[in-house]
């Protein structure tokens, strides 16, 4: 239970500091929390078990704090009126096609998979 | 839209547990559904959740107000971010250069696109401004719209749609573009559909949720960094 208390402190002093720094670089809080916690751990070299647990947990889970927004987003855009449809259509347009050419090049460009790799030299020997 | 000056407590702590509520019945419904992507927990629960506001005749922009306290957590969960980043990095480093090219294709194109076919339509550059932040994370978006002088509510409200879009186009995706590497199939969810695509990913796979957390990273930090510097030297 201290543990995971910790973890919650943890979370939330990156994020401050995060915020702290925000004021001197004209960076996003949340990214800057991002990289000070990246740091913390890369000086510690390892993640504390119970912070990994809190973590995984709270980003599966992820989408629940999206709701709020999603509601409101609502309210926001009906606010368009005419413009709507036209506005919805750019964006389910723009990114569809990002989509495809990303999933695209991602499966060019990414260097094989060494662990498909080697089932798949594996089933290639045995034929 | 409030009464009192006070903070409702009762309505807000009402309107959260709801929330909380309506969105594990929705894992639920999503589980029951074989996970068909139509039944996305996300979709679901914010339907039952519109749906509890018209029921009880509460506007939906009393339970946005009622509902922020969950706003106020966005920030700290993004931090969290780092923990898969920190303990995958060998991946990052074995998908190296190409996944960065990857990553760095998509974040530009997204928003090039919107770009484009917006200026096909009538619209204000308020719209267009706030639109360019659409493939990144809501946190990071709302401070970057305010940077380049885009509209912070506005941005949210786009990047949330692109995120629902995001996952619910990515099966079809995935199937025109023949792509069955879990890893490219990440860094598409986590560069184009950010945050949402990041739950989705790593609903999808282990090593998909990895990928899609670096590329939300990524794109987030590249983003964030280079919008408001060529806003800052290009002025518009």
């Amino acid at each position: 239970m201290l543990k995971l208390t910790l973890s919650c402190v943890a979370l939330l002093l990156s994020w401050l500091v995060g915020y702290g720094l925000s004021l001197i670089i004209a960076l996003p809080p949340a990214l800057l929390g991002l990289l000070v916690l990246f740091a913390v751990l890369t000086f510690l070299g390892h993640v504390p078990e119970a912070l990994f647990d809190l973590c995984q947990f709270l980003l599966r889970h992820f989408s629940l704090f999206f709701i709020p927004p999603i509601i409101a987003a609502w309210v926001y855009v009906k606010t368009l009126q005419q413009e709507l449809w036209l506005f919805l259509l750019a964006i389910l347009l723009s990114t569809f096609l990002s989509m495809v050419i990303t999933s695209w090049l991602g499966r060019r460009l990414l260097p094989k998979d060494k662990s498909l790799d080697k089932a798949n030299t594996d089933s290639d020997n045995n034929a | 839209m409030l009464d009192s000056q006070s903070w409702p407590y009762l309505e807000s702590g009402m309107w959260v547990f709801i929330t909380f509520i309506a969105y594990m019945c929705a894992l639920y419904i999503f589980r029951f559904s074989k996970n068909n992507l139509m039944f996305h927990p996300i979709v679901i629960a914010a339907l039952m959740v519109a749906g509890l506001c018209i029921a009880s005749n509460t506007s939906f922009a009393d339970y946005a107000l009622y509902s922020s306290p969950m706003g106020w957590l966005l920030g700290p969960i993004t931090v969290a971010l780092a923990v898969p980043v920190y303990q995958q990095l060998q991946y990052l480093i074995a998908a190296g250069w190409r996944g960065f090219w990857v990553v760095l294709c998509g974040g530009i194109l997204a928003p090039v696109f919107t770009i484009l076919i917006m200026s096909l339509g009538e619209f204000s550059t308020d719209i267009k401004l706030s639109s360019l932040t659409k493939s990144i994370t809501t946190p990071l978006a709302i401070d970057t719209a305010n940077l380049i002088g885009g509209v912070p509510e506005l941005a949210a409200a786009i990047v949330i749609i692109t995120g629902l879009m995001g996952v619910l186009l990515s099966r079809l995706i995935f199937k025109l573009t023949d792509n069955n590497d879990q890893r490219a199939q990440g860094l598409v969810l986590g560069t184009i559909a950010h945050a949402i695509g990041t739950s989705h990913a790593l609903q999808l796979s282990q090593k998909a949720g990895v990928y899609s957390s670096l590329a939300l990273c990524i794109n987030g930090l590249v983003t964030a960094i280079v919008l408001p510097l060529f806003f800052y030297f290009f002025g518009a």
